[in-house]
């Protein structure tokens, strides 16, 4: 709970890019259910507003015209006084709304600035101080921000949506993706396709070859291969999808096939947010890269098959729904921090050739009709070495998403009812106590740090970091089981400075903090539990 | 012409050449006629817009009055501003506690004030001081201007500015025009010192400032923490510029 009184005026703050916001709509339907006389709005750039305006859990969408400030600023080295002003009077509005709480799920600057210039009584996520300082302002985001740093590999890594729950302590009773598409938005893009030749008796594909960010762009050459595959093995039908400036690039492609070319339909710049879900409502299988798109079909029910390789870390990113596939593409440089300054010429984009994503939309198939055998076969042809199958499950997502890896692990097929026997009577089993629990957390941590410092001493950089993380996982434990109010008052803190430093990498300064800081907190935690007794 | 008058006249003349053009003629009749206070110094009666009249300064001691004044002001001002200077009697009693290089600066915005001011009040203690500088009838924009050519960012950013209480009655609306410039220029200095990349847009000049002054009141100006409104918006500004 963010605190014992509850909220009048709630504000998210997740202005820009389209998966992103949608990830955060589970967060925004627990938040509705756990306060439900809040109003609650949502800060969103100009141009994302489709992605949220039919929200039913949201009371106002607010919006900004944050990248025409961005074009306007970078334009000139002057000022320009006309952006001054209307920064000024949005700023200016917002303080008139007096949020109260205030949930930034936005990392940009600017973002955390204005969290904290709009004073809520209560705030989440990253804040810019009066002082420059960037701060965290809450353990889970503590911890996310030192596992991104440290992250590595780490398949421990946890998708955002859950995240973003976490980060609002809401539970909604249903976690998917909330993107409405009107029923007569379906039937009228239904229409559409019958009129530019599509048919109802063949399986219809879509797919998004651009990105809002380049190097997330899909080869087109590749790409080119795996539209033929669609048309000629598969008997489909193909729909490009993206934005107006995408366009050249879908007819590059589409000048790259040898297939019936009556088959593709190019819709990129041609539809909505809201009808680019009802066509992809209409699709079978969405194929594209790491794409705001993926996550619409993802919340629309629409299965995926997406290339993930760059920066893009797929257990945080993974489309929240099931029968997702991702074909990760599994170098040790991945993932990456900046694919600007990519050395091997962008090798894991390369990995994805099209016979890859021609096995992958077999395997997609082979999943959804659980052809069992046919999965085993795919899944050990050698053109997957250096791609790694992970897949969301065949099944409604029970939180948190886990990803299975296909080369270790095939998901069951879906239970029958009456294969769940649920024993009505059965006493539930004892578990530890709270206090036994707090305790094993302490000692947990204790060796958290011990491992941690041991790893540093061995100049262990990187497995010294990892050895860390599951110290906020822990205190977030005995958060939940000791209360806050039984909480040691310099924990936060510390965690706040634990999250700082390991940003800057400081080696030094982690271990003085961990060995001189929070082992003493630790004694002053276990000092403060009821003593156990021997009960006959 | 009284012989305090031409004493003051050519003084002003030597320093600061552009005033002598806002000094009106000492002997047009319908100038005020300062009257003695109590104590024998002199005061003048001025009228303001709500069309009562004041008195500018004591009409019992304007001297004790001014040095009454003088005592408020903070320890080590970096640099002193008064707004109002109508006789000068709170200025001269100011220079004893002024640090040496302390820029001293006097708006009076009356130039009929100032004219009677010459005749009655002794100023060569004012202008001996190659730090004082004195506004009379100019613009808020004029005195910025004329302010950012002369001194640092550090010592605007010091600046205090003291309110001459009656003088403000006599002309509020001008004066408080100059104020929100004032402490415009002040918060933009300051926020030059914290953050040096926001120096050019200080260095951009008077034009600049002239809008961005425009833009503040003081009733926004310090909502949050220590920062002011505009500095907070810059660092919004420049955060979005900084953007990939």
């Amino acid at each position: 709970m963010f605190s014992d009184v509850d909220p009048q005026k709630i504000l998210i703050i997740r202005t820009h890019r389209l998966g992103d916001i949608l990830q955060v709509t589970p967060m925004i339907r627990g938040l509705r259910e756990q306060y439900p006389a809040a109003v609650l709005s949502i800060l969103v750039a100009e141009g994302f507003q489709g992605a949220i305006e039919a929200n039913p859990d949201l009371d106002a969408v607010i919006t900004f015209p944050r990248s025409s400030w961005i074009d306007r600023l970078q334009a000139t080295e002057k000022i320009d006084w006309g952006v001054y002003r209307e920064i000024r009077d949005f700023v200016r509005k917002l303080r008139c709304e007096r949020f109260d709480r205030i949930i930034n799920r936005q990392f940009t600057d600017f973002e955390a600035l204005l969290t904290h210039l709009l004073a809520p009584t209560v705030f989440r996520g990253k804040v810019i101080d009066d002082q420059g300082h960037v701060r965290y302002a809450d353990p889970v985001t503590q911890r996310v921000i030192a596992e991104t740093m440290a992250r590595g590999r780490n398949p421990a890594l946890k998708n955002l949506v859950d995240l973003s729950c976490e980060v609002a302590d809401v539970s909604p009773s249903e976690r998917r993706l909330v993107f409405p598409v009107r029923g007569e938005v379906v039937a009228a893009c239904r229409q559409r396709l019958l009129g530019r030749g599509g048919s109802p008796e063949r399986p219809l594909y879509g797919i998004q070859p651009g990105a809002s960010r380049s190097f997330k762009k899909l080869e087109s050459d590749s790409l080119a291969s795996v539209v033929d595959y669609l048309i000629q093995a598969k008997r489909g039908m193909v729909l490009f999808l993206g934005t107006a400036g995408e366009r050249a690039l879908g007819e590059e492609i589409l000048q790259r096939i040898r297939s019936d070319r009556a088959s593709v339909v190019n819709l990129m710049g041609e539809t909505t947010l809201e009808e680019l879900g009802g066509f992809l409502t209409l699709c079978d299988l969405l194929i594209t890269g790491d794409t705001g798109t993926v996550h619409v079909a993802a919340a629309v029910g629409t299965p995926t098959l997406s290339a993930s390789y760059g920066m893009t870390y797929p257990y945080e990113t993974a489309p929240y729904g099931p029968e997702h596939l991702i074909l990760y593409s599994d170098l040790p440089c991945a993932p990456c921090d900046d694919p600007d300054l990519c050395r091997k010429d962008m090798a894991c984009r390369r990995v994805l050739q099209p016979e890859v994503m021609i096995l992958g939309i077999d395997l997609a198939h082979a999943l959804a009709a659980g052809e069992e055998g046919e999965v085993r076969r795919i899944r050990q042809d050698p053109l997957l070495k250096a791609v790694r199958l992970l897949y969301t499950g065949r099944e409604k997502i029970t939180p948190p998403l886990t990803l299975y890896d296909l080369q270790v692990e095939i998901p069951p097929l879906p239970a029958s009812n009456d294969s769940v026997v649920i024993a009505q009577d059965a006493p539930p089993p004892a578990g530890p106590s709270k206090c036994e629990k707090v305790l094993d957390a302490v000692q947990r941590i204790r060796q958290c740090i011990a491992a941690t410092v041991e790893e540093f001493d061995r100049g262990n950089k990187a497995e010294g970091f990892q050895a860390i993380l599951p110290v906020f996982d822990l205190i977030n434990g005995i958060v939940g089981e000791a209360g806050v109010a039984e909480f040691p008052s310099g924990l936060p803190g510390l965690l706040n400075r634990i999250g700082q430093v390991m940003e800057r990498m400081d080696l030094a300064l982690l271990q003085e903090l961990l060995v001189q800081e929070m082992l003493p907190l630790m004694d002053e935690m276990e000092k403060g539990l009821p003593r156990q007794t021997n009960s006959a | 012409m009284n012989r305090c008058f031409s004493r003051n006249f050519s003084l002003l003349k030597e320093r600061f050449p552009l005033v002598e053009s806002r000094i009106l003629d000492p002997a047009d009749p319908a100038l005020p006629v300062p009257v003695p206070a109590e104590s024998g110094h002199w005061t003048l009666r001025r009228p303001t817009p709500k069309g009562e009249e004041v008195f500018l300064h004591s009409p019992r001691d304007p001297r004790a009055e001014g040095e009454r004044i003088a005592r408020s002001i903070p320890d080590d001002p970096g640099m002193l501003v008064f707004l109002g200077g109508a006789f000068f009697y709170h200025v001269t009693a100011v220079l004893p506690r002024l640090g040496e290089g302390v820029p001293l600066i006097v708006v009076e915005e009356d130039p009929v004030v100032f004219t009677a001011a010459l005749s009655v009040a002794p100023i060569s203690p004012l202008l001996e001081r190659e730090e004082t500088l004195m506004f009379v009838g100019e613009s808020p924009d004029s005195i910025v201007s004329s302010l950012m050519t002369r001194y640092s960012p550090e010592v605007l950013a010091g600046m205090t500015i003291l309110r001459h209480l009656p003088s403000l009655e006599t002309a509020p609306d001008e004066y408080r025009a100059v104020e929100v410039q004032l402490k415009g220029l002040r918060d933009l200095a300051d926020c030059r010192l914290n953050d040096p990349g926001l120096g050019r847009w200080f260095d951009e000049g008077v034009d600049g400032l002239a809008a961005a002054f425009d833009e503040v009141r003081e009733e926004h100006a310090r909502d949050v923490g220590k920062s002011g409104e505009v500095q907070e918006i810059f660092h919004l500004m420049q955060l979005l510029r900084q953007e990939k």
